[in-house]
């Protein structure tokens, strides 16, 4: 292999990332002739191209993401923003920085009520630095003030990587629950039906009742997992239990579209995918809606999952559109 | 030639990208390649993924990419006068990652998304503005450029520098590596721009 002389990798990416944008905007005739003789020039400028392009359309997943600058901090002042590149480019870019400043979507400065639609999951930075991911079909309100972040989990599941600052503690309420932590992640569920579920993943949180703020919380270390009657009175050493990694990561699978069931019985799995979308599952027959069902599943394809649950409970599935319904095979 | 087309490189977004950094760990471990050697190789192997006549019938991507990779390293290995007897050594063992366990699987989908959010976080104000707009908002470069009070050859050059980020975030380190020698690109690239802007009028 030659190697003296040889163009950096490197600097074959700065060119692939100047021709991908090139690319986005449309080519002249010209650069059109001028990219084809890059490419010719060295193999490995394809294969550069290639994945910067893939990276760029990669990016649209931001749009998962949600809000990036939906919920950036709030603009600084123009003159903190005179830096060095600022300089560099001039009078002109002071100029545009301020209309663009002066121009700021309104959207910026709604206060953050978080929506997702159903079979959406979303990552949203709070700007302090936490970080919320929002389940399917989950609303959460954010209110920020010097002394304290407050969460408002109104209904879905949502988990937390909080940022740490013990000035300002971070509350998250759900229903008659709040959870209080410093610097953690965990996750809150509220969801019609079931009681409110607490799982911490990193760090320490104080989960107790909002009518009797500070006192008879129960605090939960990493890995594990409290769950909140709704009529019972908090009984702290009652509701606290602690959780394998897989019980984790399975309490947690969610972030990444996926469902994950050990145990549970089949019909609580259909509920589940119900609150994503698509098809419903339904299922006849009360013992094979009792049948207990493990595995992972992606979130956003209850047909595949009412197949792969027919086939180990042998089950047959009828598509009907918008119904996927499950029976128990007729036996002959 | 033909260029990596729209529909390839969203092939490749979905389907390589995600495992990009396994590949990238695993020429690092098995092959005890250097960073430079596995930037070289990685670019060849998104260029044979991307000259390929039909990546449909590909059932498992994952294992593909890592064939290619294999294959090109060997080819090369081959080729050299030079026999790096750990290297074969080593490549006798090099097999195939066995499909991935579905937590790992579930660790790349979070990483990535987080890579994503950490390299749009790192992107300096304007170019986030920018980048937002054309890829989250959906605007043409033309239309960026309207709304954010910029040249469209400005523009051209905040998402130059985004998707610059970007590469780092999937590439070497996963960091933005290195702060200072973005700047000074973007410096160069301004200055440039500027230059031109000149000669222009």
């Amino acid at each position: 292999m030659p190697k003296t002389g040889r163009e950096t990798a490197q600097s074959i990416d700065e060119a692939a990332a100047i021709w991908t944008a090139r690319l986005d905007r449309g080519l002249t005739e010209s650069e059109q002739t001028e990219l084809e003789d890059w490419l010719s020039g060295d193999s490995r400028r394809m294969g550069a191209l290639a994945r910067a392009r893939a990276i760029w359309a990669h990016a649209d997943r931001a749009r998962s993401l949600g809000a990036l600058a939906t919920e950036a901090p709030p603009p600084e002042p123009v003159w903190r923003r005179i830096d060095r590149r600022t300089v560099m480019i001039g009078g002109g870019a002071l100029a545009a920085s301020i209309v663009a400043a002066a121009s700021i979507p309104a959207y910026l400065h709604r206060p953050k009520r978080l929506v997702t639609a159903m079979g959406e999951i979303r990552r949203v930075p709070l700007g302090d630095g936490s970080v919320v991911t929002l389940d399917t079909h989950s609303v959460v309100e954010a209110s920020f003030s010097e002394q304290k972040r407050s969460i408002h989990l109104v209904s879905g599941v949502a988990y937390f990587e909080v940022a740490h600052d013990p000035s300002r503690p971070f509350v998250v309420e759900a229903r008659d629950t709040s959870v209080r932590a410093v610097g953690t992640a965990f996750s809150v569920r509220n969801i019609e039906g079931s009681p409110v579920a607490v799982v911490v993943s990193e760090g320490k949180v104080a989960v107790g009742r909002l009518a009797a703020p500070g006192a008879d919380e129960v605090q939960l270390a990493a890995n594990m997992q409290a769950e909140m009657p709704d009529i019972a009175p908090l009984a702290p050493v009652n509701i606290a239990r602690p959780l394998s990694p897989d019980d984790l990561s399975r309490a947690l699978s969610w972030r990444d579209g996926m469902l994950a069931f050990e145990g549970d019985t089949l019909a609580e799995a259909a509920h589940r995918f119900g609150r994503y979308g698509g098809p419903k599952i339904e299922i006849d027959g009360a013992a094979l809606a009792r049948q207990p069902i493990s595995g992972l599943f992606a979130a956003s394809d209850p047909r595949g999952f009412a197949r792969a649950i027919a086939v180990s409970l042998d089950a047959t599935v009828d598509d009907e559109g918008d119904i996927v319904r499950l029976s128990p095979a007729r036996r002959s | 030639m033909a260029l990596p087309f729209d529909d390839r490189a969203q092939w490749l977004a979905d389907c390589i990208l995600p495992h990009e950094r396994a590949l990238r760990d695993w020429l690092a471990r098995s092959a005890f390649l250097s960073g430079d050697r596995i930037d070289d190789l990685v670019q060849e192997t998104y260029a044979v993924l991307a000259q390929r006549a039909d990546v449909a019938s590909i059932r498992n991507p994952r294992s593909y990419a890592f064939q290619v990779a294999k294959s090109i390293l060997l080819q090369d290995l081959r080729r050299s006068r030079v026999v790096a007897i750990g290297s074969v050594t080593d490549l006798e063992m090099l097999d195939q990652p066995a499909d991935m366990p579905s937590p790992e699987q579930q660790a790349i989908g979070r990483d990535e998304l987080a890579r994503v959010a950490t390299a749009i976080a790192a992107m300096p104000r304007q170019t986030r503005r920018a980048f937002q707009l054309r890829r989250v908002e959906g605007l043409s470069q033309r239309d960026v450029a309207a709304a954010l009070g910029l040249s469209e050859s400005t523009v051209e050059k905040h998402i130059v520098r985004g998707i610059k980020l970007l590469m780092q975030q999937f590439g070497r380190g996963g960091k933005a590596s290195s702060d200072a020698s973005i700047s000074s690109d973007e410096g160069r690239a301004f200055a440039e721009d500027r230059a031109r802007n000149r000669a222009e009028h």
